[in-house]
């Protein structure tokens, strides 16, 4: 193992002392002088035919500016994978809480008064909120048959497969929504600037998004468009695709009025209308050995898109590439879809439905088991990817790490002498139980999304250093973790290295904060950047000791020639010294991206996997039909863990999310086509009390690709608790969930369909 | 209105409406920006900040009630160090165990903790995860977070108790046109005076409900009497063979009362599972008789215990039994110029069984979709007296009379714990998820009996 003098340290994170101290500058914390408030006219149907936007007369209207589609002084879409989503409804709204106009006005209780005087006159259409319904046809949300995007996958002879097979094994598999439930709300402001330009600061994942789709829409210069996140409370995705669409109303109300513009959301606003996770049904059918060997594999995947494209593409071929499970089959046919309907747009959360296929796929392995009368670890085990193993879209696996981690995991929980113990019941209320699976994650963009990406990292040298990228540190750690593999690269201490938040006139586009990309790629690139400053001050010194380049050496942080050497602090003070403050810029070479035909949906989908076990233990009350969390242990193979306190906080927050969408994060839509939560006591996460016990190992396999070896891990940890507590439920109580959220409702009803639990 | 408030050991005086949300006074009018806002509903705990040294949400608690008190935010715990202030031990945990991640509730979180050490200087693991149980995070999985306060707590934090605990003791001073509308009267006599002249003003106790709802627009009003500055609405007493409960006490003094967790423990139970602690720091007993919903934590389990309600107004008092106080959804038998001045509890007879379940939809700050209590009293074998009240089940919680009269004068058996099960269940009619909350019902009932046999 190589000897590291900052990787795998875990120092304070930078940002903690202003953040403790409540110091810490949020978008509503940031004093804007003279600056008005946005706010929106809200579709109240999901579906209509706009008549008139009629203002009332009653209301002075030249005490705020108003903006509808027609008089939007700019083009009308939101840039995103399609350009469909319209910054303001023109003719129609196809979801309840779409915009349709923009107010701003000197304060809040102007904007409100003014907001209750606008009556959006609206011919109501027929509307669908699920897949089956919109697939009928009736209902006309996009395009001309509701169909966002269809993949397929086909691989090997599945028919003969299936005629060859024992048993066929079959289910169909359902998740729910899920909110991302940052405890920051959106927020977002813009500032016209003397000269033309716009400052756009707020809370945001993706600066580089957000300049796009303003440079985009207002046809105004990139250097014209300077965006800066402030600090920003939690984004897990859903701070990736919506502050586009908050930038460009801020803007145009900022352009319109002349003056600075913020919409803060309210929690309910927040709720009611931004992306969540997007719904999912799936049906899976196996054809498997009497031995567990599952040798055909049929998955059809649909996702509930909601009304326009926003991520929904890059979702969906996110799911396709994670729904067959870290298994070996040879003959598999997938086949997805994304169907619009009249529900607000879904979009991006943290997995980008991975999570949603990976649920099907596990609980389908239970079930496998529970048809052969097998253990479900065996069943896994018997399927389990290894390495030199090929995935179905034809990707011939290294750095395989499932069967090990899955081992580990069952060995640290105790799994096989619990689950035997557990499934002969007990006395009394509580029922414990426990359930285990593995999955695993692609790190970085699907597909050449990297190769086409062309991450820029910059490192400024003025007298310090300071390390110039567009990744925003919404919680995970990323100005943290990415001086540390700068420090390491140069033989500095973390704190030499400023990373100051992204500010898209100053850093390069080093890409969007997304997709488990941060620390493995822009980390890479970090390092790519590194070697370009070694260079840079080796021939800086070569010249100045008239000596070949080739002749000073670059180890142990230190370059040295024969006769000195330098501290690479002293080679920049010198450099800087003699010739002024430089700059050097690190991008991504091109073979550490991966290689996909996408019209083929073939090839290397990403470079490297990472790897994650958990096993579950639950107390199910069978008088309440409450499931307690208990216990969770989570082996993660993550590549390298760069700052490892942050690496066990990522696990464990990503779990309990997925932990709380598998039996408390309960979200519907109603009748009239709104989100079953417009507040917090009707969308529930996981307290303190309701977290179970963490055991987290974590494992370190190198890949070739990220920094020092780090694996994509931001959404890994959400792509397997779900179906691992269901599991557990299941040895509980003996009732098969496949539906989550498994409330106690539905747990209950399970139950009784059973017979009770008495066994 | 004029407001004088101790923050942070130094006394400010602002210009705000009465009924503004302190968590607007600290951040827009005395730009304090530590306090954040989550949610406005008393459901996140990120604007948690210290009240007279208690944990509250600052989005629940008005101006009106706020002025002449002693506040503390995040702000507040920094120690001045050379001309910027340095986190104290408690922040500096939060940093060192990796316990900070988006930072968003990160100050409300160190309130909750710093609140929590106060009063237990040496808390374990659960006490710990109950005391934070009003805080959401949904980054860290809480793991971090916990390990930061019993880091915190084993290095002898806080040195000192806080100093501010309470305020100078300042009124609001109204304008001429407030002065005609709110109202903080400093007696029982005078709130009921003004209450008879203003028989529509809306009385303020916690304010949970009324501060979230006037934010939705949902409530506006125009006249205010805030009650907690009236002594005789305070206070917990035994008398005879009652327990006295003045309307303004809060969730937070009954867990905190040696009277009630000695003679009364199921109340201090259902108190500590109602909310979390910022909000069981508010949140008082007579909102929650008053607010006469189904959903009530501890309607149910007063109705189990025989209470009554004493009422009054400027024409003297009067006492109900809590099932005649009760009279619909949301609706009592308060006149226009009455208010609850207290709740009559009859000490349960020595010997005799109580017991309160609640089950939400999660662990804690959770709405209830079933709830019983239920008093047992015996004489020999045999079931003397059994009182059994159930809710969220109907539109006001009920009494099961026939579930009563079928057990009593029974021997507990099999056969009783079953009978009793089977006749709750067909006595309830619950509208929504009827027969899952049936189920639910039935099988406590059964679990209650059978656990005695």
């Amino acid at each position: 193992m190589p000897q590291f003098n900052v990787i795998g340290t875990s120092p304070p994170r930078l940002d903690g002392r202003e953040k403790v101290l409540g110091q810490a500058p949020f978008i509503a914390d940031v004093p804007i002088p003279g600056c008005w408030v946005g706010g929106v006219v809200a579709s109240p149907v999901p579906h209509g035919r706009i008549r008139a936007i009629v203002r009332d007369p009653a209301f002075d209207w030249s005490r705020v500016v108003f903006v509808d589609a027609a008089s939007l002084p700019c083009r009308n879409f939101v840039h995103m994978v399609r350009d469909d989503f319209p910054i303001l409804a023109e003719e129609k709204v196809t979801f309840v809480t779409q915009a349709v106009a923009l107010v701003a006005g000197p304060d809040r209780a102007t904007v409100d008064e003014a907001l209750r005087h606008v009556t959006v006159d609206i011919e109501p259409l027929p509307a669908v909120f699920s897949v089956d319904e919109a697939l009928k046809g009736e209902v006309v949300v996009w395009g001309e048959d509701n169909v966002i995007d269809e993949y397929r996958i086909d691989r090997g002879d599945v028919k003969k497969a299936f005629a060859e097979a024992d048993l066929v094994v079959e289910g169909d598999y359902a998740t729910g929504l899920h909110e991302q439930l940052y405890l920051e709300n959106q927020g977002m402001a813009a500032i016209p600037r003397d000269d033309g330009s716009l400052e756009i600061v707020g809370s945001m994942q993706c600066p580089y998004y957000v300049q796009g789709a303003l440079e985009q829409a207002l046809g105004l210069a990139p250097e014209r468009l300077r965006v800066k996140p402030c600090v920003t409370g939690g984004g897990f995705g859903g701070k990736e695709d919506y502050p586009s669409v908050l930038a460009l109303w801020t803007a145009v109300l900022a352009l319109k009025s002349g003056r600075p513009v913020r919409i803060l959301y309210e929690r309910g606003q927040d709720l009611q209308s931004t992306p969540k996770r997007h719904p999912s049904t799936t049906r899976i059918r196996t054809a498997v050995r009497r031995d567990g060997t599952i040798t055909g594999l049929e998955i059809e995947l649909r996702f509930n898109g909601g009304a326009f494209t926003t991520l929904s593409r890059v979702v969906q071929q996110r799911g396709m590439l994670h729904c067959q499970g870290a298994y070996r089959i040879a003959n598999v046919a997938i086949h997805s879809l994304t169907v619009a309907t009249n529900m607000v747009p879904s979009g991006a959360y943290r997995g980008f439905g991975a999570p949603q296929g990976l649920f099907a796929i596990e609980r389908h392995m239970d079930r496998i088991a529970r048809e052969l009368a097998l253990d479900p670890l065996d069943v896994r085990l018997k399927n389990i990817v290894d390495e030199g193993d090929t995935f179905p879209c034809g990707q011939k696996l290294k750095g395989v790490f499932a069967r090990q981690v899955l081992e580990r995991a069952a060995e640290l929980s105790g799994y096989r002498k619990k689950r035997a113990l557990y499934a002969q019941g007990s006395e009394g209320p509580l029922r414990r139980g426990i359930g285990l699976s593995v999955a695993f994650h692609g790190g970085g963009f699907t597909g050449s999304g990297e190769a086409t990406m062309g991450t820029v990292v910059r490192i400024d040298y003025d007298g310090a250093f300071s390390l110039h990228v567009s990744s925003t540190d919404m919680g995970q750690g990323a100005l943290t973790v990415l001086p540390m593999i700068a420090a390491e690269a140069l033989g500095l201490r973390p704190d030499e290295i400023a990373a100051p938040r992204p500010d898209t006139a100053v850093c390069p586009n080093s890409g969007p904060t997304v997709a488990s990309r941060t620390t493995m790629y822009v980390g890479r690139v970090v390092t790519e950047a590194c070697k370009a400053l070694i260079d840079e001050l080796r021939t800086f010194l070569a010249y100045q000791e008239g000596i070949s380049p080739r002749a000073i050496a670059f180890t142990k942080g230190a370059l040295h020639c024969r006769s000195r050497s330098w501290t690479v602090a002293q080679a920049a003070r010198a450099r800087c010294d003699a010739q002024g403050p430089f700059s050097v810029e690190g991008r991504l070479p091109q073979e550490a991206a991966a290689c996909f035909n996408l019209d083929r949906f073939e090839g290397e989908a990403y470079r490297s996997y990472a790897w994650i076990a958990q096993a579950v233990e639950v107390a199910v009350n069978v008088d309440t039909y409450e499931v307690k969390p208990l216990e969770a242990t989570i082996v993660a193979e993550i590549g390298r863990a760069i700052h490892p306190v942050l690496v066990e906080g990522q696990i464990a927050g990503g779990f309990l999310q997925a932990l709380g969408w598998s039996h408390i994060e309960d979200l519907t839509v109603t009748p009239e086509g709104r989100f079953s939560a417009d507040q917090l006591n009707a969308y529930l996460i996981p307290t303190t009390l309701d977290t179970p016990q963490w055991h987290i190992d974590v494992m370190e396999e190198p890949c070739d690709v990220g920094a020092y070896g780090a694996k994509g891990l931001g959404e890994l940890p959400m792509n397997g608790a779900a179906p691992a507590a269901l599991s557990a439920v299941e040895n509980a109580t003996g009732v098969f969930g496949t539906e989550i959220p498994l409330t106690g409702e539905k747990l209950f009803r399970l139950i009784e369909a059973q017979g009770g639990t008495e066994r | 209105m004029k407001m004088t408030v101790t923050v942070n050991g130094r006394k400010r005086t602002v210009d705000v409406a009465p009924l503004a949300r302190l968590l607007d006074v600290l951040r827009d009018g005395l730009a304090l920006k530590g306090t954040k806002e989550g949610c406005g509903d008393g459901e996140c705990g990120a604007c948690a900040i210290l009240l007279d040294g208690l944990l509250v949400n600052a989005c629940c608690v008005p101006a009106i009630q706020a002025t002449g008190r002693a506040v503390v935010t995040i702000e507040g715990l920094a120690e001045a160090g050379e001309g910027r202030p340095e986190p104290d031990r408690l922040q500096q945990a939060f940093v060192d165990e990796g316990a900070v991640h988006c930072g968003f509730c990160t100050p409300g979180m160190i309130m909750a903790s710093r609140a929590l050490l106060e009063e237990r200087p040496h808390p374990s693991e659960s006490e710990i995860r109950v005391g934070l149980s009003g805080s959401l995070c949904r980054c860290t999985g809480y793991g971090t977070i916990v390990a930061a306060v019993a880091k915190a707590a084993g290095e002898g934090y806080p040195e000192r108790p806080l100093p501010w605990k309470s305020g100078g003791g300042e009124r609001p001073l109204f304008s001429p046109d407030e002065a005609e509308r709110f109202f903080v009267p400093e007696s029982l006599d005078e709130a009921l005076a003004i209450l008879h002249r203003h028989p529509d003003a809306t009385v303020l106790a916690g304010t949970t409900d009324l501060l979230p709802d006037m934010k939705k627009g949902r409530a506006a009003p125009e006249r205010a009497i805030d009650l907690l500055r009236v002594p005789e609405l305070k206070g917990i007493a035994c008398d005879g063979s009652v327990i006295r409960i003045g309307a303004c006490t809060t969730n937070g003094e009954i867990i905190r009362s040696p009277l009630l967790r000695e003679r009364l423990p199921v109340l201090v139970d259902a108190a500590s599972h109602s909310g979390a602690p910022a909000i069981q720091n508010r949140a008082t007993l007579g909102g929650n008789v008053a607010n006469a919903s189904g959903a009530a934590d501890h309607l149910v389990l007063l109705l189990a215990l025989g209470a009554s309600v004493t009422v009054a107004s400027v024409r003297g008092e009067r006492t109900l039994p809590l099932e005649d106080f009760v009279v619909a959804y949301r609706k009592t038998a308060c006149e226009p110029g009455e208010l609850i001045r207290e709740i009559v509890i009859p000490l349960p007879p020595e010997g005799s069984l109580q017991k309160w379940i609640k089950r939400g939809s999660r662990q804690a700050l959770t709405l209830s979709r079933v709830s019983l209590a239920f008093h047992l009293e015996r004489e020999g074998e045999r079931i003397k007296v059994f009182r059994l009240a159930a809710g969220s089940m109907s539109p006001v919680p009920l009494r099961l009379t026939e579930t009563e009269r079928a057990v009593t004068g029974r021997t507990i058996t099999v056969e009783t714990a079953r009978l009793a099960a089977e006749t709750a269940r067909s006595e309830i009619h619950p509208r929504k998820s009827p027969d899952y909350r049936r189920a639910i019902t039935a099988n406590l009932v059964r679990r209650f009996f059978e656990e005695l046999i």
